[in-house]
């Protein structure tokens, strides 16, 4: 096996592993990655050669997309310092939870209403709360305590519960083109 | 004053000769092929002048096929042995083609769950099969342009195409002798051939409709990268369903549309296509329609009238762009350009429409129906290596989601619809019966939550699974899809470790035996003998790997081996350059794999050594650029 593909996703892209990371500077080194492996440039090379391009740009593609993505980010983070992620988690913080019902009920209003307009600004108040988040977990991970591993985890069940609402949200945005 | 070079006994220091490649569309009307020739692509024509090869395979009682222009009178002549639009059976079972069917003269045979054959005077012909004979045309007028055989050629597929049809295209390719480089999607081949014209950042889009099939791409294009960020479409509409739209109507106006044969319905689709092309430019024209039997009608089209009976198809691409738009996490504020592709784009209110959606006026600058074969003329000359200071990279994506039947009929997807190839992806599963033994795997393509609305592509058993309690053992089901986009799929039980593994071949494709006694039946008008053709296939390997491995050792040889490690490796390679001059075909194919095995560490370090250079190279970048910010 090579390096690479015992490698993990930090490491393979030259990084150390932190939250706060540079899109642009990750994307960059993505494509530079690719130049390197993809089955493109392996294409007249012999069987074995191609089978190893193919299983090292497979892996740097799940790789880029968990870093690009903030959650996936915060799992594999999470996952690698040993906290484990639930799928249905106990012990969630009551304002959480509480938080969680009120936006349940306000989606369904709009739902019901039909009313664009609160529906994007729903959207932008859940942006500007994930924004938030962002620059809180990019603390918490540069924390080496478990009070700040828990905080973290605890801020990733909230992010996780927000993406899924987006993404009902966007699917109840008549199209993409009145974006 | 230039050092003198001097070259390691052995090695030559000529460049390496110009490898012979081409890039074919084959497409559900006409296909064609192009290559790159001084620097230039280049649609290649027969010697009549015509690029276009009408995607036509008429089947004669011992004599040999004939392909294209001189298969078109057999549509008329012959309707049951003239096979046309294969390509929509490509990868179908029949209940798929059954509607298609209905409105085609042929005689399909078919058993059990297996692609359709059509019955012709010369045997059950498998849409396979004739787009081999396509493939073997326009590969022939490649070598004939390039002066001897085909390295390696690139084939492009719609971008929408399942496994099913791709795995198709890739047994077609298989059958007509081909070396495949890479199968591409039509899109992202046309976006080469506008990319590398124009050199233009930004998101663009490509709106494909072709003769039988509608892609849509969103892709972003920066320094060289072509991206694809989502694609969407439908395999089966194209400019074909506009002439029958027209041809209903032309059949419903004069009262014959009861009682007509299969010679008369190609008839009127032919001018049902004539009237759409001419009211391209014009603002009317007379339809003429003459029966075999006499009867004949007449009447004047508007364009205006053909508009409202091609309106609601065209209508029906505007939900994919949509869906690829929102897929792509797009705006239509960020798209730069919408490129047009596909012959049927010529229609003016498919150019309307389109615009209208997008606002914006779509780019039509390069020949729409040769565009295609151009870009894949472009990759292959770099997939080949004739351009190996190309830094183009296109990243594609699976253009539908791929998953596994769960309890209750549901589909559990493994990799969701636009992910970036190659990729791998495996879920865990468990048993749910006490000791039980076995696990039907059952793998699926599609977007719907109910199997029975998604595409089955196989089925599989993992068998020898210790008895254990149930939702104890552990069953790891893998996913693989290759560069080509093409699947294949194992399971292991994690604590005894018992493993299955199939590439998948769909429930409608054909089985290797299958495709192996094709390729024999092939060459029997080639008048070649198959064994004499593997062993010059086999040949052609030798040579590839002992070149790849001479290139290898001659860049990095000194770095990354030591003397010993070197030294064995080139007498492995001896030992194969000494069987590649005779004509054992098996102690060939063992050398070949020996040297691999023996050179598996080197290539493993090649590869680790290149990205330590890529990501450097990353870094020197940025030095540079700051440098001159």
């Amino acid at each position: 096996m090579t390096d690479f593909l015992r490698q993990d996703f930090f490491t393979l892209f030259g990084l150390t592993a932190t939250y706060r990371l540079d899109l642009d500077d990750l994307e960059h080194r993505y494509q530079q990655l690719q130049r390197a492996v993809h089955p493109d440039r392996h294409a007249t090379a012999a069987a074995q050669d191609r089978r190893l391009a193919m299983q090292m740009t497979a892996k740097l593609n799940e790789a880029y997309t968990t870093l690009r993505s903030g959650l996936l980010r915060a799992r594999y983070l999470l996952d690698r310092r040993g906290c484990s992620i639930e799928d249905n988690p106990a012990g969630l913080a009551n304002d959480f939870l509480l938080q969680q019902i009120s936006l349940r009920e306000e989606i369904e209003e709009i739902r019901s209403a039909g009313d664009h307009n609160a529906l994007l600004a729903l959207r932008q108040r859940l942006q500007a709360r994930e924004a938030v988040i962002n620059a809180s977990l990019a603390e918490l991970f540069e924390r080496p305590d478990d009070a700040g591993l828990n905080a973290a985890r605890e801020l990733f069940y909230e992010y996780q519960f927000l993406a899924r609402l987006q993404r009902e949200l966007d699917a109840l945005l008549p199209s993409a083109s009145n974006n | 004053m230039s050092l003198l070079q001097i070259s390691e006994p052995g090695q030559s220091l000529t460049k390496p000769p110009r490898r012979r490649a081409a890039g074919i569309d084959l497409g559900t009307t006409h296909s064609l092929v192009a290559t790159v020739r001084a620097g230039q692509a280049l649609a290649l024509s027969d010697d009549d002048g015509n690029v276009l090869l009408p995607s036509v395979v008429r089947y004669r009682q011992a004599q040999p096929v004939l392909v294209g222009s001189a298969a078109l009178d057999g549509q008329i002549e012959d309707p049951l042995n003239t096979l046309s639009s294969v390509k929509r059976f490509m990868g179908r079972g029949l209940s798929e083609v059954d509607r298609l069917a209905q409105q085609l003269p042929y005689q399909f045979v078919a058993e059990g769950d297996e692609m359709p054959r059509i019955h012709t005077v010369a045997g059950d012909i498998s849409p396979v099969q004739a787009s081999a004979e396509i493939l073997r045309v326009l590969a022939e007028r490649a070598g004939t342009a390039l002066g001897g055989e085909l390295d390696g050629v690139v084939i492009t597929v719609p971008a929408y195409f399942d496994d099913a049809q791709r795995q198709a295209t890739s047994d077609a390719a298989k059958i007509a002798g081909l070396q495949v480089l890479r199968l591409l999607s039509e899109p992202t081949a046309a976006a080469v051939a506008y990319g590398l014209d124009q050199g233009a950042a930004g998101v663009h889009v490509v709106y494909d409709l072709g003769g039988g099939t509608f892609d849509v791409s969103v892709l972003r294009f920066s320094k060289g990268v072509f991206e694809v960020l989502a694609t969407a479409g439908n395999s089966a509409l194209g400019g074909d369903d506009l002439d029958r739209a027209i041809a209903e109507w032309m059949l419903a106006e004069a009262g014959f549309a009861d009682d007509i044969g299969h010679a008369d319905i190609r008839r009127v689709l032919a001018l049902a296509r004539q009237a759409k092309e001419s009211l391209s430019d014009e603002e009317e024209t007379r339809v003429e329609l003459v029966l075999t039997d006499g009867r004949v009608w007449s009447a004047l089209l508007s364009r205006s009238q053909c508009q409202q009976l091609i309106r609601p198809l065209i209508e029906q691409t505007l939900a994919p762009c949509r869906l690829a738009l929102q897929d792509a996490g797009v705006a239509l504020s960020e798209i730069s350009e919408v490129l047009m592709v596909g012959g049927s784009t010529r229609v003016p209110l498919v150019r309307e429409l389109v615009g209208e959606f997008f606002s914006c006026q779509p780019h039509i600058d390069i020949d729409p129906d040769k565009v295609v074969a151009l870009g894949a003329a472009i990759q292959a000359d770099i997939l080949i290596g004739n351009k190996p200071d190309s830094d183009m990279l296109l990243l594609d994506v699976i253009p539908l989601s791929l998953g596994l039947e769960t309890m209750g009929g549901l589909m559990e997807k493994v990799i969701p619809k636009n992910t970036t190839i190659p990729v791998v992806r495996a879920q865990e599963f468990t048993t749910y019966k006490d000791g039980q033994t076995a696990l039907s795997i059952h793998v699926l393509q599609g977007e719907r939550e109910l199997i029975a609305d998604n595409r089955s592509l196989a089925r599989f058993e993992l068998r020898g699974i210790p008895p254990m309690v149930a939702g104890s053992a552990r069953i790891r089901v893998s996913f693989q899809v290759d560069a080509d986009g093409l699947l294949s799929v194992s399971a292991r039980e994690e604590t005894e470790g018992v493993e299955s593994h199939i590439q998948i071949k769909p429930s409608y494709g054909l089985t290797d035996d299958e495709v192996e006694s094709m390729l024999r039946d092939s060459l029997t008008y080639a008048r070649e003998d198959i064994d004499q053709r593997r062993l010059r296939e086999r040949q052609l390997e030798a040579d590839q790997t002992l070149e790849a491995l001479a290139a290898a050792l001659m860049t990095d040889g000194q770095r990354l081996l030591d003397d010993d490690e070197r030294q064995q490796l080139t007498q492995a390679a001896d030992v194969l350059r000494q069987l590649r001059a005779g004509d054992d075909e098996a102690a060939l194919q063992q050398a070949i794999e020996n040297l691999e095995r023996e050179s598996a560490t080197f290539a493993q370090r090649r590869m680790d050594d290149s990205i330590r250079r890529a990501l450097a190279g990353h870094d020197v970048n940025d030095f540079l650029s700051n440098d001159n910010a």
